[in-house]
């Protein structure tokens, strides 16, 4: 008996080189404002992007979200090869948003004297 | 779409802020009646390339100087001039950016030339005041973009005042103008929310009258339709897990 074929985001998603491809989103507004996804790919709407958590909306099932409703960050570069390549998972998409939790919660408190204060010239 | 920063492009636009703010200083220093705005968008220009940064709004969409020098009744985009010789009594706002390792900062105020007429004094000190309102809208936390209008508009209004709603408050980052627009007006509860890691400008824009404005043939210069006085206050602002953190102020 022929078995069904895995689907994979290969196979789902229209435009894996999107330049988003691998960004961490965090959505602005609906009723899911507030959660963090990783953009999977392009939309051939003009303006929409597919974006996954790799739990309620997977890989294979990605979410269309419009770009007006998005956060972004700089694209994770592993993660973007792997989305172009088609492979990959919802575990890698799960470890690349627990890791920019993980590292939001550990940003460094900001302060307002830079440790290259003095790398130009001061008035005077 | 909105770009959120994270620490280290934050840290770059920090230092992009201080020079900006220094600019704008270096101006305000340089303002005296007899000096031309030229005169004074040269002191800017020198301050920021001493720094080892460009000034953003040179050449930006074909603007012909590094900072936009407004008398008066002009809101913004005054383009500098050896024609233009500031006097006693007049106001000057000064917009500047500073573009430093692919970021850039953008900050404007207004001062005064010498002695001005109480409502001169009025009109800069409400436009300053109404930024500060929006802050603290900011500073709560969880605040939308029509929470911001709201505090800037009303602060405005309670005052005697009227916003120019034709331009707006913006994202500011890689680009001098990102997502979101933040206008100067707005429904308290509504648009997107402001969350950690935008960086954004706000900058009131406040006509002592109508706040109408029209913009002159060269392309650039905006005025008030009554010709009354107009004033201007912007800094860039980080969010942050800790609350807004102003990349601009020195």
């Amino acid at each position: 008996m022929k078995k069904k074929k895995k689907k994979t985001a290969a196979d789902v998603l229209p435009d894996r080189d999107s330049e988003y491809a691998g960004a961490v989103a965090l959505s602005l507004s609906g009723h899911d404002a507030g959660r963090e996804y990783v953009v999977v790919g392009g939309a051939s709407i003009a303006n929409f992007l597919y974006v996954s958590d790799g739990k309620h909306h997977r890989v294979t099932e990605p979410k269309l979200k419009n770009k007006k409703h998005l956060a972004i960050t700089d694209a994770e570069p592993v993660l973007r090869e792997a989305i172009r390549g088609g492979g990959a998972t919802d575990a890698d998409i799960r470890t690349c948003l627990n890791l920019f939790r993980r590292a939001k919660k550990s940003a460094p408190i900001p302060n307002n004297e830079s440790e290259n204060q003095n790398s130009f010239p001061t008035k005077g | 779409m909105i770009h959120l920063k994270n620490e280290k492009q934050l840290e770059i636009m920090r230092i992009a802020g201080r020079i900006t703010g220094e600019a704008i200083q270096a101006g305000r220093e340089a303002i005296k009646p007899g000096v031309t705005t030229a005169e004074v968008d040269h002191v800017i220009h020198a301050y920021i390339v001493k720094c080892g940064a460009k000034p953003t709004f040179l050449g930006y969409g074909g603007f012909p100087a590094s900072a936009c020098i407004s008398v008066n009744d002009e809101v913004i985009h005054g383009i500098p001039s050896h024609n233009r010789v500031l006097k006693e009594g007049d106001i000057v706002s000064i917009d500047v950016g500073a573009f430093y390792r692919g970021y850039t900062g953008d900050s404007a105020a207004t001062f005064p030339v010498g002695k001005i007429s109480p409502e001169a004094e009025r009109i800069i000190r409400v436009t300053e005041e109404s930024f500060y309102r929006a802050l603290e809208v900011l500073e709560k936390g969880s605040a939308r973009v029509g929470d911001i209008g709201h505090a800037v508009e009303s602060y405005c209004v309670e005052n005697g005042c009227s916003v120019v709603r034709r331009y707006v408050g913006h994202g500011v980052g890689a680009e001098l103008h990102e997502d979101p627009e933040i206008p100067n007006f707005g429904t308290p509860g509504h648009g997107i929310r402001i969350i950690p890691g935008m960086t954004i400008c706000v900058e009131p824009m406040v006509a002592l009258g109508t706040g109408d404005v029209y913009e002159m043939p060269n392309g650039w210069t905006v005025r008030t339709k009554d010709g009354k006085l107009s004033s201007h206050y912007e800094h860039s602002i980080a969010i942050t897990s800790n609350g807004p953190e102003l990349l601009t102020k020195v």
